[in-house]
């Protein structure tokens, strides 16, 4: 039996190899499979639109910035990541103020108080759009579990990265920034 | 999808939880069948920290290379423990290079060493699958099957599940039936590798693919198939050129 088995070893690795390529030629990827008119927090799809109001009542909704990279974080005051990781931000937003880019920072407001975010973007001095989810819906859409939590949207309005969790460091957000722009 | 486990004040990002657990799984059942396959259980534990924290480096130092003006003005996030500031492909090529000079020198046979490494990976690659769950990474195309997952936006295929399922079969086998009389030696890791990079080729057709297809392909299913050729290949060119082994095999 064993000798049997010990005989038939090449035409069954060769069979399994044939059979292989065979599955790799039928399941072929379909034309328009590829998901991204669909919007969900995730890698590969449209990132969910939001319009929110900021400390100043000023509309800023996903649709002001379309054709345009985004970087997308979700903070609070409270979160000791997202006070680590603020300044690298803030000085991602300087370096990259004469490009396409945009640097979003939606405050969780449903979780914090509106006195705290004023004084952490007075603390912070920072200068880009902070938009403030008072309901927790866009919380929500993007499905932020975790605070600090930030997305990568690319011109096109498509998820490229999620990073959950922080800080990030300054030299990531150049490297992320770079490949939004280039892509 | 699970990708935050909060207890409490904490929360835990459940796809890296769930890889060490994996880690610590597939280390514990490394040292408990080393003797099986003739290996010193420490000796094994040594060269894979020192695979281990190579891999972790070198990732580091590959994704630093990658983009080293990125750093300028902020040369202390080489330290950051974010996660995302590493290579995963640099970071393996570095691992395994450490890995195959520590064997050399230390003059480990180098087939009862891949041999007594299939427990830790057979523990590894289920938790690694599962983990791509917890994140809803390598989510699968839409379907009307009764076991299909509502995610992002479809009941789709669980991919990820049908994964870390066949994956538990070969680490099942492992531990039942391990050491497998008159095996040839490394013929454990060649059968385990060819199962785990067969059933890659089969699921890989139901996960929607990201960028990486040509003409339709999927790159990764290309990969897998080079694998599984290169494992086969070895595997019975080993047996027919250690005929000694072979008759002993066929008695």
């Amino acid at each position: 039996m064993k000798t049997y088995l010990n005989n038939l070893r090449i035409p069954i690795s060769v069979a399994v190899l044939l059979a292989g390529l065979a599955w790799i030629w039928l399941s072929r990827v379909p034309e328009g499979s590829r998901s991204n008119s669909l919007e969900a927090a995730q890698v590969g799809f449209s990132a969910p639109v939001f319009s929110l109001t900021s400390l100043d009542d000023q509309n800023i909704g996903l649709a002001d910035f379309k054709g345009k990279p985004v970087i997308l974080n979700f903070w609070a005051s409270w979160c000791p990541p997202c006070k680590a990781e603020m300044p690298a931000f803030q000085q991602a937003s300087l370096e990259l103020a004469n490009t396409d880019l945009q640097i979003i920072a939606i405050n969780a407001t449903s979780q914090d108080s509106l006195n705290d975010v004023r004084q952490f973007i007075d603390q912070y001095e920072i200068t880009f759009p902070i938009p403030l989810d008072l309901t927790g819906s866009s919380a929500k859409n993007y499905l932020v579990h975790s605070l600090p939590t930030t997305y990568f949207i690319d011109k096109n309005g498509i998820i490229v990265d999620v990073i959950i969790g922080g800080p990030i460091p300054l030299s990531l957000l150049r490297i992320q920034a770079n490949q939004l722009l280039t892509d | 999808m699970f990708p935050v486990i909060n207890l409490g004040p904490l929360s835990i990002p459940a796809p890296a939880f769930i890889l060490i657990i994996g880690y610590m799984a597939g280390s514990f059942l490394l040292d408990k069948k080393a003797a099986s396959f003739s290996m010193d259980s420490e000796t094994i534990d040594r060269v894979l920290w020192i695979g281990t924290i190579s891999a972790l480096i070198g990732g580091r130092l590959s994704f630093i290379a990658s983009s080293p003006a990125a750093f300028k003005g902020d040369i202390l996030s080489v330290l950051s423990l974010n996660p995302a500031l590493l290579d995963p492909s640099g970071g393996l090529v570095i691992g395994i290079t450490a890995v195959i000079v520590v064997i050399t020198r230390q003059k480990i046979d180098y087939w009862m060493f891949l041999d007594s490494l299939t427990p830790f990976l057979g523990a590894l690659i289920p938790a690694y699958f599962l983990s791509r769950f917890a994140s809803g990474n390598g989510y699968g195309f839409a379907t009307n099957l009764p076991w299909g997952i509502y995610l992002w936006g479809a009941i789709r295929h669980p991919v990820q599940l049908y994964l870390t399922f066949t994956a538990l079969i070969p680490l099942a086998i492992i531990l039942v039936y391990t050491p497998i009389k008159n095996l040839l030696p490394g013929s454990t890791f060649f059968l385990f590798s060819a199962a785990t990079s067969s059933y890659l080729i089969f699921f890989s057709a139901f996960q929607v693919p990201g960028s990486n297809t040509t003409n339709g392909i999927r790159i990764d299913q290309i990969l897998y198939w080079v694998i599984l050729f290169v494992t086969l290949f070895l595997y019975n060119f080993r047996i027919k050129t250690t005929p000694d082994m072979v008759h002993h095999e066929i008695k």
